[in-house]
């Protein structure tokens, strides 16, 4: 991962932009009432009987590498004020947070 | 502004990390909407968000699921898209299940067992107790659906089970708990539907590797996928 990680950092102004995003969308999803509202998830699949790991794809094929750098950079303002150590339930905020941006009609706009 | 290249750095050999970012990369994952209650009074807006997803997603049954896992890839011309509906309530019978069938969508409906088995008199104070929300201004008489509708729901979507009592597991739950939640909300539902009952999800969205003694029990009675908070894990 450090590999892949060291050639993707954002730049400084870049980071910026996407931390008040990231704040945009925490904010949409924490006053969503989630009882009553659709709340969109992105699932990761995980598939415990096969040992090989071959990978499984969704088919968004570039869309899969914009979507990995989001949630790093979310990642990182997410913990900006908390501990450094990520947690299962810091994944879950992330996943969210790209969902409520990426395929809900945030992502979509005006598609009436 | 933490330095991005230092928290990585501190946090490169995190294993949660790593399953993120591989999934990512590779695209396996799937995309999902979590519902719970479908008042009448939101018709307007559930059929807008239904219209909007038609359009750009897929539905998935669970045959789909299947091939999606078997052949490692999703071969629709638009992406899949799981339609979660979730603790049984009569409006997701009502109102829920006409609307993703007009829009072609599969529901996945995630059903306390033991809750639709109540009578409709003790109904509303186990909702109550056991983190099922509705809107007690609305709430005339039964809350939860009947058999009867769930039979009719299982038809067209997935019946799945949500434990008996809406429970959220606990490292230490004991034993007799989670043969009550896995085992026998499983049996209940699949005495009631006449099939198998192979998917499962606890409240809380646990995922299976951080619940092992659970994991026991969710295997050794045959379900096949867990549903949790980040993932879907294909058990069997």
């Amino acid at each position: 991962m450090d590999k892949f990680l060291n050639s993707y950092i954002l730049v400084e102004e870049e980071f910026e932009k996407a931390k008040n995003e990231y704040e945009e969308v925490i904010k949409i999803r924490q006053e969503r009432n989630e009882g009553e509202k659709g709340v969109p998830v992105y699932l990761i699949l995980d598939d415990l009987t096969d040992d090989s790991k071959e990978d499984i794809r969704s088919g968004d094929s570039m869309f899969n590498l914009f979507l990995t750098i989001s949630a790093l950079n979310y990642l990182c303002f997410h913990k900006e004020e908390a501990d450094l150590d990520i947690t299962p339930g810091d994944i879950s905020i992330i996943l969210g947070a790209l969902a409520e941006k990426y395929f809900t009609f945030l992502s979509y706009g005006n598609w009436q | 502004m933490i330095n991005n290249k230092e928290f990585f750095a501190h946090n490169s050999q995190n294993k949660d990390l790593d399953e993120l970012v591989d999934a990512l990369k590779q695209g396996s994952y799937i995309r999902a909407v979590n519902y719970h209650e479908t008042y009448e009074r939101d018709i307007g807006e559930l059929e807008k968000q239904l219209k909007f997803f038609s359009r750009y997603f897929s539905p998935v049954s669970k045959k789909d699921l299947d091939d999606f896992f078997y052949n490692r890839e999703w071969t629709r011309d638009k992406p899949g898209l799981i339609i979660s509906v979730f603790e049984g309530y009569k409006n997701n019978f009502k109102i829920m299940k006409p609307l993703l069938e007009k829009y072609g969508f599969t529901g996945w409906y995630f059903i306390p067992a033991g809750f639709i088995e109540l009578p409709v008199t003790e109904q509303k104070e186990f909702a109550s107790n056991h983190s099922i929300y509705y809107d007690t201004e609305q709430a005339e008489g039964r809350i939860a659906m009947n058999w009867d509708e769930v039979r009719k729901i299982d038809k067209k979507h997935v019946i799945c089970s949500h434990t008996m009592t809406h429970y959220c597991f606990e490292d230490d739950s004991p034993h007799e708990i989670l043969k009550k939640e896995i085992i026998e909300s499983k049996a209940l539902l699949e005495k009631k539907v006449g099939h198998e009952v192979d998917v499962f999800c606890w409240l809380g969205g646990k995922d299976f590797k951080r619940s092992p003694r659970a994991g026991q029990y969710i295997t050794e009675c045959g379900y096949r996928y867990l549903f949790s908070n980040n993932k879907i894990e294909k058990l069997r």
